[in-house]
C-alpha cells in the first residue's frame, strides 16, 4: 500500500495515503487564542474552517519550520460518535510517498502509552519509518476542543 | 508501475545515500551535470537508471531544494487559491480538455483524453502516402497510428507553423481504441458549465461532422469533438 | 800706598811676594843645606869615629894577620892593608881634622890621636910589621909587650875622640837645629807676612770688589744710584765712575728699552694680528683660487662637453622634430580610435545596465520557477494519494503521478542550478558594469590626455624648431665662452700662484713675529724685574 511519509524533526513517520484527504501547502494560520499550543490556527479549505495541529508542536515541543517542504496533511478525523472532520496536521518534510507491505513494519515490542499513535517500524537505508495512527494522534484535550468547536466554526 | 524507488530523505543538508550503493556513489554536489546525463556520462548509476531523473541521488536534490523558506508573499498566495477553491465538481460540470489546430480551438472530453505528450518523431508508414495518416508513434512502448487533423478536417491556415514548443501529441481514446494528432497548444483540463455548450442546433455551414457544440473560452470559439464521432470518421479515414 | 792705582799696588804687592817668596826659599834652601851640612857633619862625624876605629882596629888586624899569618903568604896583602888602613886612618883623621878648623876640643883631641898614631902607634905597627917580617916570634912577643898599653892608649884616644865627636856632633846638630829653628821661624814669618800682605791687599781689593758688586747687584736690582766713594781713589773712583755712569747709562736704557719693548710688543701683536689676518686672507685667497681654477677647469670642461652636447642635441632635436611630426599623425589616428572606442564603451555600458536590469528581472523568473517546482511536487503527492484511493480505477493516475514527480524533481533540480547560474551572471555582471565603467571613465580620460597631448606635441614641434636655430647661436657664444674660459684658467693658475707665494712668505713672517714676540717677551719680563724699583 501507499504510504505518505514525513518528518517531525529527525523522526520519520509513514501515514496510510487512503486516509490522506489531501496535502496542502503551509497555508497561513489564523491563530485560535485559547486554543492549546499545538493548535497552530485555523485555515479555509473547499469552503471550509479546517482546524491545523502542529505535529512538532505536539511531539518535539517546538513549532514546525517554515519551509516549502512542511505541509499540512488533511485527513479526516473521526470523533467519539463516528463523525468525521477534517484535521489539518502541519508536519516537515512532507514531499515523498512510498509503497510497502504492511508486514515490512516490524512492530516495536513496546508501545507507549503517551504514545498511542506509534505504530511498527520500517527500517530501511535511512533509518527507522515509523506507521503513525492518526486517529490516535490528537490527545483528548485536544480533540474536545476542536470538535466540539468544529460544528460553530463550519457554521461561521 | 509501482516505484519502490521514493526514497526518504534526510535532514536537508546532508548528501542523500544511494540505498544500493556505498555514500560515495556519486559524491558530487550537483552530479547530473558532472557526471551525469548533463555532463561526461560517466557516472556509475547510470547504465541502472538509464537517465538522471531516475536516479535517487536526483530526486533527493529536488527535495532538498524544497526545504528552502517560502518566497515572500506566497504564502499569501496560497491561502488565497485554497481559500477560493471551489467544491469539488458537480456533475453538471463538464470537463474538456482544449487543444489548438492551426488558428481553431477544439476540445475534447478529458474522459477520452489519455494523455498529453511531447512531439516526438512518427515514424512514417512506407505504403501510406496519404496526408491524413502521419505515422506511427511510440507511446509509452505502444506504436499507436498517428493521424493529422489539420488534413481530416482541412483546418487550413495561411500562417506558417508557430509555437513548436507548445506542439504536443493528444492521445485519445475511446472503447480500446487510441489515436494520436499531433496539435498545436494544448489546454486544461478545464471545467464548463454545460449550459455553456452550444449546441449545433442550427446547421452550420462549415460545422464538420464530429462536433458536438461549440463553447467560449477566453475569448475563443471552442468546438467540441463528439468523441465517437471522431473516432468512426479517423477509422473510416485509416482503412 | 792709598793713592797708589790699583795695577801698582797689585805689582807692588806681587812683587814683595814674589820676593818674600825668594826670601822663604832661600832660606827654605838655606835651612836645608845647614840641616844637610850638618846632617853631612854628623854623618862625617860618626862615621869618622868608626872609620878611625875600624882603621886601627884593620890595623891591628891585619898586624895581627901578620903575626899570625906566615909571612910568605898573605903578607904582602897583610901589609897593604894594613898601609891601607893607616892611610886611611890618617886620612879621615885629617879630613876631620880639616873639616872641623873652629872645634879646638875636636881639633886638640884628633891631634892628640893623630899624634898617639904618628908617634905611637903607626911605628909600633911598623916596628911590628917589620918584625913580623924578618921575626914573627919577635914581633909577636913585641906586639904582645905593648899591644895592651897602647890598646889602651889609643882606646882612650878613640874615646876621647868619639867623646869629642859626639860633642862636636851635638853641637853641630844643635846648631843645625837652631838655624832650622831659626829659619822656619824665619819662614813662619816671611809667610805669616805674606799672609798679612796678601790679606791686607786682597781685603782692599776685595773692598772694592765688594762695592763693585754690591754696586752691580743694586743695579741688577734696579737701583742706579751714584755711589759716593768713600775710599777716593784714582782706580776706585774710576771704577765707581765707570760704575755710575753704568748705572745711568743702564738706567737710561732701561727706560729705552721698557718703551722699546712696549712698542714691540704693542707693534709685534699688530703685525700678528695683521699677519693673522694677511695669512687667512692669504689661505683664503689660495682656496679661493685653487677652487676658482678648479670651477675654471670644469666651466672649460663642460663648455667643451657643453658645445659637444649642444651639437648632440641640436641633431636629436632635428631627429625629436621628425619623430614629432609623425607622432603628431599618429596621435590623430590614436585620436580617432580612442573616440571611437570611448563610443563602443558607452554603448556597451548602455547594454551591460540593460543586461543587469534584465538580470534583476531573472530573480523574478526564478521565484516564479520555484514556485512552480513546489506546486508541482505537491501535485505529484496528491495525484499519488488519488490515484491510490481511486484504487484499480487510478492506475493509469498513478502513472502519471509518478511522471508529475520526475517533472518536479527536474524544475526543482534545474531551478536550483539555474539559480547559482544567475547568482554567478549577477555577480559577472556586476563585474562587467564596474569594469566596463572604469573603463570608460579611463578611455574618456585617455582622450582627454591624448588631445592634449597634441596639442602640446604641436607646441613643441613649433618649439623645437625655435630651439633648433637657437643652437646655432648658442654654439657660437659657448665656442667664444671656450676661450675666455681658456685664459681664465691661465690667470687663475697665475693668481694661485701668487696666493701661494704669499702664503708662504706670510707664514714665515709669521714664525719670525712669533720668535721675535717671544723675544719681546724674555726682555720684557727682565727689564720688568729691572724696573720694579723705578
Amino acid at each position: 500500500m501507499l504510504f505518505l511519509l514525513f518528518q517531525l524533526g529527525q523522526d520519520r513517520y509513514a501515514l496510510e495515503a487512503r486516509r490522506v484527504v489531501e496535502v496542502l501547502p503551509l497555508l497561513a494560520l489564523r491563530p485560535l487564542p485559547q486554543a492549546p499550543e499545538s493548535v497552530a490556527g485555523i485555515f479555509y479549505y473547499r469552503g471550509q474552517q479546517v482546524p491545523a495541529v502542529d505535529l512538532c508542536q505536539l511531539t518535539l515541543g517546538r513549532p514546525a519550520e517554515s519551509r516549502l517542504s512542511t505541509r499540512i496533511i488533511i485527513v479526516n478525523y473521526l470523533d467519539a460518535r463516528g463523525v468525521g472532520h477534517w484535521v489539518g496536521l502541519v508536519a516537515e518534510r512532507v514531499t515523498e510517498v512510498l509503497r510497502k507491505k504492511p508486514t515490512d513494519f516490524v512492530g516495536p515490542g513496546v508501545s507507549i502509552k503517551a504514545a498511542p499513535y506509534l505504530g511498527p517500524v520500517l527500517l530501511d537505508h535511512e533509518g527507522a519509518v515509523q506507521w503513525i495512527y492518526e486517529q490516535r494522534l490528537l490527545p483528548d484535550p485536544v480533540s474536545d476542543i476542536l470538535f466540539s468547536q468544529s460544528a460553530l466554526w463550519a457554521q461561521s | 508501475m509501482t516505484s519502490d524507488q521514493h526514497h526518504i530523505p534526510q535532514a536537508s543538508t546532508e548528501r542523500p545515500r544511494c540505498p544500493r550503493h556505498a555514500p560515495t556513489a556519486t559524491g558530487k554536489a550537483d552530479c547530473w551535470n558532472q557526471i551525469g546525463i548533463g555532463g561526461d556520462g560517466s557516472c556509475p548509476e547510470l547504465p541502472k537508471v538509464i537517465c538522471c531523473r531516475n536516479c535517487p541521488v536526483y530526486s533527493a536534490a529536488a527535495v532538498r531544494f524544497l526545504a528552502r523558506p517560502l518566497p515572500e508573499g506566497y504564502q499569501l498566495e496560497r491561502t488565497e487559491e485554497f481559500a477560493q477553491t471551489s467544491k469539488l465538481p458537480t456533475a453538471r460540470q463538464i470537463s474538456l480538455v482544449l487543444f489548438r489546430l492551426q488558428a481553431d480551438w477544439f476540445a475534447l472530453p478529458t474522459w477520452a483524453c489519455q494523455e498529453v505528450a511531447e512531439r516526438r518523431p512518427i515514424h512514417s508508414l512506407p505504403h501510406r502516402s496519404q496526408q491524413i495518416v502521419l505515422g506511427l508513434v511510440n507511446v509509452r512502448g505502444e506504436l499507436l497510428v498517428c493521424v493529422s487533423l489539420d488534413q481530416l478536417f482541412q483546418v487550413g491556415s495561411s500562417q506558417a507553423q508557430q509555437a513548436h514548443t507548445l506542439a504536443r501529441l493528444l492521445v485519445a481514446g475511446q472503447n480500446g481504441h487510441r489515436l494520436v494528432f499531433p496539435v498545436d497548444e494544448v489546454h486544461g483540463p478545464h471545467r464548463f458549465d454545460a449550459k455553456d455548450l452550444q449546441s449545433f442546433s442550427a446547421p452550420v455551414a462549415r460545422a464538420p461532422a464530429c462536433l458536438q457544440g461549440l463553447l467560449a473560452w477566453e475569448g475563443r470559439t471552442v468546438s467540441l469533438f463528439d468523441v465517437e464521432q471522431l473516432f468512426t470518421v479517423v477509422t473510416r479515414s485509416l482503412s | 800706598m792709598k793713592r797708589f792705582t790699583i795695577w801698582q799696588r797689585m805689582m807692588a804687592t806681587l812683587l814683595l811676594l814674589l820676593l818674600l817668596l825668594v826670601g822663604a826659599m832661600g832660606l827654605a834652601l838655606w835651612v836645608a843645606q845647614i840641616r844637610l851640612t850638618a846632617a853631612q857633619h854628623s854623618e862625617q862625624l860618626s862615621t869618622a869615629g868608626q872609620r878611625i876605629y875600624a882603621d886601627v882596629l884593620r890595623m891591628n888586624e891585619a898586624l895581627r894577620g901578620l903575626l899570625l899569618e906566615p909571612p910568605s903568604e898573605g903578607a904582602q896583602s897583610g901589609r897593604s892593608d894594613a898601609a891601607s888602613a893607616e892611610s886611611d886612618l890618617l886620612a879621615n883623621l885629617s879630613d876631620l881634622q880639616r873639616g872641623f878648623p873652629d872645634q879646638p876640643a875636636l881639633t886638640g883631641a884628633l891631634r892628640s890621636f893623630r899624634e898617639f898614631a904618628e908617634r905611637t902607634l903607626l911605628p909600633f905597627d911598623h916596628r911590628v910589621m917589620e918584625l913580623a917580617g924578618t921575626d914573627p916570634v919577635a914581633a909577636r912577643t913585641e906586639y904582645g909587650k905593648n899591644r895592651a898599653a897602647l890598646q889602651d892608649q889609643h882606646e882612650a884616644l878613640l874615646a876621647n875622640l868619639e867623646r869629642e865627636l859626639d860633642l862636636v856632633k851635638n853641637s853641630e846638630l844643635s846648631h843645625a837645629q837652631g838655624l832650622f829653628a831659626a829659619g822656619l821661624a824665619g819662614l813662619l814669618l816671611i809667610v805669616i807676612t805674606a799672609l798679612f800682605l796678601a790679606r791686607s791687599q786682597s781685603s782692599s781689593w776685595a773692598r772694592l770688589l765688594y762695592h763693585a758688586s754690591a754696586r752691580v747687584e743694586r743695579m741688577r736690582r734696579g737701583d742706579f744710584t751714584e755711589d759716593v766713594d768713600s775710599e777716593p781713589t784714582a782706580d776706585f773712583g774710576a771704577l765707581t765712575d765707570g760704575f755710575n755712569r753704568l748705572a745711568a747709562d743702564l738706567s737710561q736704557l732701561v727706560g729705552q728699552v721698557q718703551l722699546s719693548v712696549a712698542e714691540v710688543d704693542a707693534t709685534s701683536h699688530d703685525l700678528s694680528k695683521t699677519t693673522d689676518h694677511q695669512q687667512s686672507a692669504a689661505q683664503d685667497v689660495e682656496s679661493a683660487a685653487s677652487q676658482a681654477e678648479t670651477a675654471a677647469g670644469k666651466i672649460a670642461a663642460g663648455s667643451n662637453d657643453l658645445i659637444h652636447t649642444i651639437k648632440e642635441a641640436s641633431r636629436t632635436v632635428d631627429q625629436s622634430w621628425q619623430l614629432a611630426g609623425d607622432g603628431q599623425a599618429a596621435l590623430t589616428g590614436i585620436e580617432a580610435t580612442m573616440s571611437q572606442l570611448v563610443e563602443a564603451t558607452g554603448s556597451l555600458e548602455a547594454k551591460l545596465g540593460a543586461l543587469s536590469e534584465k538580470a534583476a528581472h531573472l530573480d523574478g523568473a526564478i521565484t516564479a520557477i520555484v514556485k512552480v517546482a513546489d506546486q508541482t511536487n505537491l501535485l505529484s503527492l496528491n495525484a499519488a494519494i488519488e490515484a491510490e484511493k481511486a484504487g484499480e480505477y487510478g492506475l493509469g493516475f498513478a502513472v502519471v503521478a509518478t511522471e508529475i514527480r520526475r517533472l518536479s524533481d527536474q524544475t526543482a533540480v534545474a531551478t536550483n542550478d539555474l539559480e547559482k547560474m544567475i547568482k554567478g551572471m549577477h555577480g559577472l555582471i556586476l563585474d562587467g558594469v564596474t569594469t566596463i565603467g572604469k573603463f570608460s571613465e579611463g578611455t574618456r580620460e585617455s582622450l582627454q590626455s591624448l588631445s592634449h597631448a597634441g596639442t602640446q606635441l604641436a607646441q613643441s614641434i613649433e618649439q623645437m624648431r625655435k630651439i633648433s636655430g637657437q643652437f646655432q647661436s648658442v654654439l657660437e657664444s659657448v665656442n667664444a665662452q671656450a676661450a675666455d674660459v681658456q685664459r681664465l684658467n691661465r690667470t687663475m693658475e697665475q693668481l694661485n700662484e701668487a696666493a701661494r707665494q704669499s702664503a708662504e712668505t706670510l707664514r714665515q713672517s709669521t714664525v719670525g713675529l712669533g720668535k721675535l714676540n717671544g723675544a719681546a717677551r724674555d726682555l720684557q719680563t727682565s727689564v720688568l724685574r729691572l724696573a720694579r724699583s723705578k
